[in-house]
């Protein structure tokens, strides 16, 4: 049997492909953001307790109370893209959600622990602090892991000749362990939420909501760029080695066949290493906007491995358009008026704010 | 089938989806109301400069927060990770339609999270103004995103003009959606009011908690009463639309509607409790009281709006199991393996059946029905079924019962997913054939030269089934036996005078009358199963009869004929339980039992309760064809059993393999009841009778007469495809509008052509091949036999068995006085007959 002959056949999108990738890219760019930051901040903070001795405990417990809210934007922030990513490539990403389907509802379960834990963790609850240091590792742990059961999903949605494994197992406990660029790819994923997740608490030290961390560094905040600087230096060989993993056809489309896409990838590259530098040199608001331009050129990136990898099976432009604009127009002008509406209450909170906030 | 299914025998895909929506759509709902709950009741508390009230909020809401952000929302991204990998085509489908209803619904709950996250932080930090100024927001953000996800979940079950317009404007604004968003407003601030409750009661000040009651029972008593007039405004509305799904014959419809009223008036008394019990011990036991109820009332409307949107999942376009109506012609034509896309079995051979018919389960079934999981499990469902009563139920599944989709594909993939679920999934075999004793016969001399009379006889029914069981009784005719006793001459006359005619079954025995109508003795009501050790094994016995002159007790002739009677009734290939008797023949009571309870399900009846109350229920009592109330709406029993069964027993390929289900004509059987002539000649039950569709519309169209509204259901359903022909079929009486015998034997002439004229009945009982005789008064049966046993027959128990009469006679199985046997009754050779005169006019 041809495996292309099993690809299921697409539904059609409500506006322009060019409208949904926009859509997509930009809600994604926003959610991996979040995403970096939960694992980064979640990683940091285990290793925070882990290491109890240099008095960081207490640093710990001061970043491990936002993990709460940005898990809660993560989650959130999490759905658009989803959303669009199964209009968009709906034939690709059910197929290989449904051959997952054990780990991936098993993900589900692991959120909903894993955001428990974190409520444990960061509340005043009467726990040993033994306890709660485990519970931020165990958490932390299980975070990693969904995004393990992602990276596999990602990765087995681009390759329908895994899908033939369907035949012999059926039962929803397929993984796509024989991709190349799966490891790569995810230890990239890591990589990058402790960079950001670095880039995050060294936010945290700058805005002062570290209370007693002045202890440790009271003078600047490269105590917590360290994570950030580390994490990058350790991503340039993992990049290279993703690079490496990819299938010859995405290889060579960056490295030199296509000259946009090479060209992007080596505008990331300098974008990372600017952010690297900015970062050796302490100039957080800085190496933050490298940081983040670096995450938006990866995410422009990875689309585009995505759709070389899909190439041979899918062309966007086969797909029906059902004319849904009217609809597109009434979310711009929701989203907008929502925001506009967000940042009126959040001026509301915050007229009191230099005396009693403490978000 | 466009996508692969998840194959998940022990959770199915529905339990998955279930056990998180129930979770989901509570907190939802709660979450929704208690925005409104919260930010009022801040509200009311900071007019009355009531700080206790205010403090009540707070802690409240930090409860509140945890519930909805952590399972509100990660239940509903579970929800939403389950349909994609359970219903990918449904949720593509609706992801294609809504993407953007859905982006600004996730919108809106970025507001919601975002305004209840600065509700809970800035409590007591800001002014109390802008306080509940946020938490309005919060309101509006939580009630807008229950309103575009409304539009979504209404247009699953309700999806309006969407279906002819495509128009996402259409679906979203679908004829469910307001009441829906109406009722469910108001349930959810009812649901907010009865978790008020529960945090009330734990309030250690007499005082307040006291205030904090009263304001629960205002808020949540006004919540119900708003809720009520829009549920009923969704129950009728989903009722029009599902084309009467909720008052039809889904029993899981009935319980949650029972299960939602009965909610209603439980939380009021349990609130009375609450108040009445102020401070005792019993009020926190009773605010969990009125949670659970609470989940009940969720539950059940859930429940029925996931029950009344069957067989769909989209109403009128996808199916639950992801089929789309628009691919069923395809399906039906082409076959399910050769259309489905992840399918590895194209063809079925005998090698790959079993594998095959495993994809077929895969696709079809899994997506409801678990393998020995704790819901809706194939093996109970199916565990009362044969191969042939699987395939049967298949075949007409969704038809009367529209709850579930038929079945999509060919004959072959039916019988493959059939042999897949019996010898796959349940490892049972097929019946074996029933080893039959040979029967001893003995015939009684006859002397064609010195004997002066002969006498024949024969049964009314060459078959016949009796039921008999405690619970429930068919009374069906019994069987009658006719003698005629002729004095042989150049003239023979029939005898009636001065005679005695006697019959003896075994122990049974008994005078028979002579009735001038028929010319002949009979003796009607003759008890067919004489007692349980003589018939079980012998469904032939032999009758003997003796006729003696009255005055001189002189025996003048005897004879022997078979008076079949059979408890082969198949009822167990389909209703489960073993055959009663030896297992033979009989119903047992688990099957009986089985009839009575499908019966009840279906037909809203009580019989299985009241079987243990008032004994035996008499199908007749309701299903009386020869009742003269022209306003009864019952079907005669006839038509009832045939019209139900044909749903599923329809346009099968051995057509006459439906017979032998039921009856007792099952080539492996024990009575192997069809073995008169024209079975010798290799002729089916069909070729008389019509296959089972015509048969049954038939019955049908004779009740279609007086306007029975389950026969014009029962002809739909039957459906046309099933039915070729039936047009043709005259309306016919049970048991009186029978095939003609002229039908093939035209002029009394063996037939010219294999064509079997079907569907035109005799018009009247006494023209009935049974009650017919000729010109000359010999009837029919005394020559040629009982129905469905003319001579020449071939007994399976003997192969003379049914011919003894004719052999004592003439020495052959031939027709009596056939191929030059004139003799038999004349005494000398005639050279024309006068014997096939007929009035059988036919309809």
């Amino acid at each position: 049997m041809n495996f292309s002959s099993i690809i299921p056949t697409a539904n059609s999108i409500p506006t322009s492909w060019e409208i949904l990738q926009v859509l997509l890219l930009l809600t994604f760019i926003i959610h991996i953001i979040f995403v970096n930051i939960l694992i980064g901040s979640g990683i940091i903070v285990s290793a925070y307790t882990v290491n109890s001795r240099k008095n960081t405990t207490l640093i710990a417990h001061q970043i491990g109370k936002t993990i709460p809210i940005t898990m809660a934007f993560t989650i959130n922030t999490g759905i658009a893209p989803l959303l669009l990513l199964q209009v968009a490539y709906g034939q690709f990403i059910f197929t290989s959600s449904v051959l997952m389907a054990v780990w991936w509802i098993f993900a589900v379960f692991l959120m909903v622990v894993s955001y428990c834990l974190i409520y444990v963790f960061s509340l005043k609850l009467k726990y040993k602090r033994s306890i709660k240091d485990r519970v931020i590792l165990i958490a932390t742990l299980m975070l990693t892991v969904i995004g393990f059961i992602i990276s596999n999903n990602m990765t087995l949605m681009l390759s329908p000749k895994t899908w033939m494994d369907y035949f012999n197992i059926s039962n929803g406990t397929l993984m796509n362990l024989t991709e190349p660029m799966l490891l790569p790819r995810y230890l990239h994923f890591i990589c990058a939420s402790i960079a950001v997740g670095g880039i995050f608490t060294a936010w945290l030290h700058k805005l002062n909501k570290l209370g007693n961390s002045k202890r440790i560094n009271p003078s600047n905040t490269r105590q917590y760029l360290k994570w950030f600087i580390r994490a990058t230096i350790i991503q340039f060989p993992i990049g290279i080695l993703f690079l490496l993993s990819l299938n010859p056809e995405a290889r060579e489309m960056l490295t030199g066949q296509d000259t946009y896409k090479t060209g992007l990838l080596i505008v990331g590259i300098l974008s990372g290493l600017s952010s690297l530098i900015l970062g050796c040199k302490g100039k957080l608001i800085q190496c933050t906007i490298a940081c983040f331009t670096t995450v938006s050129l990866m995410t422009l990136l990875r689309d585009q491995v995505r759709k070389t990898y899909l190439s041979p099976f899918f062309n966007p432009h086969d797909l029906v358009v059902s004319n849904q604009y009217n609809l597109f127009v009434i979310f711009i002008i929701v989203a907008v008026l929502v925001v506009i509406l967000l940042v009126y209450m959040l001026k509301i909170a915050s007229r009191k704010k230099g005396e009693t906030n403490q978000l | 089938m466009n996508y692969p299914v998840w194959e998940c025998y022990f959770t199915g895909g529905s339990l998955i989806v279930a056990a998180i929506a129930i979770i989901h759509v509570y907190i939802a709902h709660f979450a929704i109301g208690g925005s409104f709950f919260l930010v009022v009741t801040e509200y009311i508390g900071s007019r009355k400069q009531n700080k206790t009230l205010a403090k009540y909020v707070k802690s409240y809401t930090f409860f509140f927060m945890l519930l909805t952000m952590i399972f509100g929302s990660l239940t509903g991204v579970g929800m939403w990770f389950c349909i994609s990998v359970v219903s990918p085509s449904a949720t593509s489908t609706l992801l294609s339609n809504f993407v953007f209803a859905w982006a600004i619904e996730w919108i809106f709950f970025i507001g919601e999270i975002t305004t209840l996250l600065l509700y809970w932080y800035y409590f007591d930090k800001i002014d109390q103004k802008q306080h509940i100024r946020i938490g309005i927001f919060y309101c509006i953000f939580s009630w807008l995103s229950l309103f575009t996800i409304n539009g979504i979940l209404s247009f699953m079950l309700t999806p309006g003009k969407w279906i002819i317009t495509s128009s996402s404007w259409d679906g979203f604004f679908n004829p469910s959606m307001l009441p829906s968003l109406g009722f469910r407003t108001f349930f959810a601030t009812m649901l907010a009011g009865l978790f008020g409750f529960v945090s009330a009661v734990f309030v250690t000040n007499s005082d307040i908690r006291l205030e904090l009651i009263n304001w629960c029972v205002k808020w949540t008593l006004l919540s119900l009463i708003l809720s009520i007039p829009f549920l009923w405004w969704y129950l009728e509305v989903s009722s029009v639309q599902t084309e009467g799904t909720l008052t039809t014959l889904s029993p899981e419809i009935s319980i949650a509607k029972c299960s939602l009223y009965l909610s209603i008036p439980m939380m009021l008394i349990v609130i009375i409790f609450i108040v009445i019990n102020e401070g005792g011990r019993i009020q926190k036991i009773m605010a969990f009281t009125l949670l659970f109820i609470g989940i009940i009332y969720t539950g059940s409307f859930e429940w029925i709006r996931e029950s009344s949107r069957r067989p769909y999942i989209i109403s009128n376009y996808t199916y639950s199991n992801s089929i789309l109506l628009t691919d069923v012609a395809r399906l039906n034509t082409n076959g399910l393996l050769k259309t489905a896309k992840w399918v590895e079995n194209r063809q079925i051979s005998e090698h790959n059946v079993l594998e095959a018919g495993r994809e077929i389960f895969r696709i079809q079934c899994l997506s409801c029905h678990t393998v020995g999981g704790p819901v809706n499990c194939i093996l109970n469902h199916t565990k009362n079924f044969n191969l042939y009563g699987l395939d049967s139920q298949i075949s007409g599944q969704g038809k009367l019962r529209g709850y579930m989709p038929e079945f999509f594909g060919t004959d072959s993939e039916r019988m493959a997913l059939s042999r897949f679920i019996i010898e796959k999934l349940h490892s049972k075999n097929p019946s074996p054939v029933t080893k039959l004793k040979t029967k001893k016969i003995s015939t009684y001399p006859f002397d064609k030269t010195k004997d002066q009379y002969l006498l024949v006889g024969a049964a009314q029914y060459g078959i016949c089934e009796v039921q008999e069981h405690e619970l429930w009784a068919m009374d069906s005719p019994s069987n009658a036996i006719y003698a005629q006793l002729i004095l042989r001459g150049k003239i023979p006359k029939i005898v009636s005078e001065n005679v005695i005619v006697t019959y003896n079954i075994g122990r049974y025995s008994g005078e028979m009358l002579f009735s001038e109508e028929l010319s002949a003795f009979y003796a009607d009501q003759v008890q067919a199963i004489l007692d349980s050790s003589f018939s079980i094994c012998d469904p032939y016995p032999v009758t003997m009869i003796t006729a003696t002159d009255a005055s001189s007790g002189y025996i003048l002739a005897q004879s022997q004929f078979v008076m079949p009677a059979s408890r082969e009734i198949g009822c167990k290939h389909c209703h489960g339980g073993d055959w009663r008797y030896n297992n033979q023949n009989g119903i047992s009571t688990s099957t009986a039992e089985n009839i009575l309870k499908t019966h009840d399900k279906i037909s809203k009846t009580n019989f299985l309760q009241l079987t243990k109350n008032k004994g035996t229920v008499k199908c007749r009592s309701c299903h009386d064809e020869n009742t003269t109330d022209l306003s009864e709406k019952h079907l005669n029993l006839s038509a009832a059993i045939h019209g139900f069964h044909a749903v599923y027993l329809s346009g099968k390929k051995m057509e006459s393999q439906v017979c032998h289900t039921c009856h007792s004509t099952d080539y492996k059987g024990h009575t192997r009841s069809f073995r008169g002539v024209h079975c010798g000649t290799g002729l089916e039950c069909t070729n008389c009778h019509g296959n089972i569709s015509n048969l049954a519309i038939g019955l049908l169209k004779e009740e279609l007469k007086q306007d029975k509204p389950s026969a014009k259901m029962l002809i739909k359903q039957i459906g046309e495809n099933n039915s070729k022909g039936s047009d043709l079929v005259a309306p016919r009486k049970p048991w009186v509008n029978l095939p003609s015998c002229l039908n093939c034997h035209f002029d009394f002439k063996e037939p010219e052509t294999d064509e079997h004229p079907v569907g035109k009945w005799i018009k009247s009982e006494n023209s009935l091949f049974r009650r017919q005789a000729d010109e000359s008064g010999i009837m029919c049966i005394s020559c040629h036999g009982s129905p469905h046993a003319l001579y020449p027959s071939v007994n399976p128990y003997n192969e003379n068995l049914d011919n003894i009469s004719v052999l004592k006679y003439q020495g052959n199985t031939a027709p009596l006085g056939s191929a030059g046997n004139c003799e038999v009754c004349h005494t000398v050779d005639m050279t024309e007959s006068i014997h096939h005169f007929s009035n059988q006019n036919t309809q």
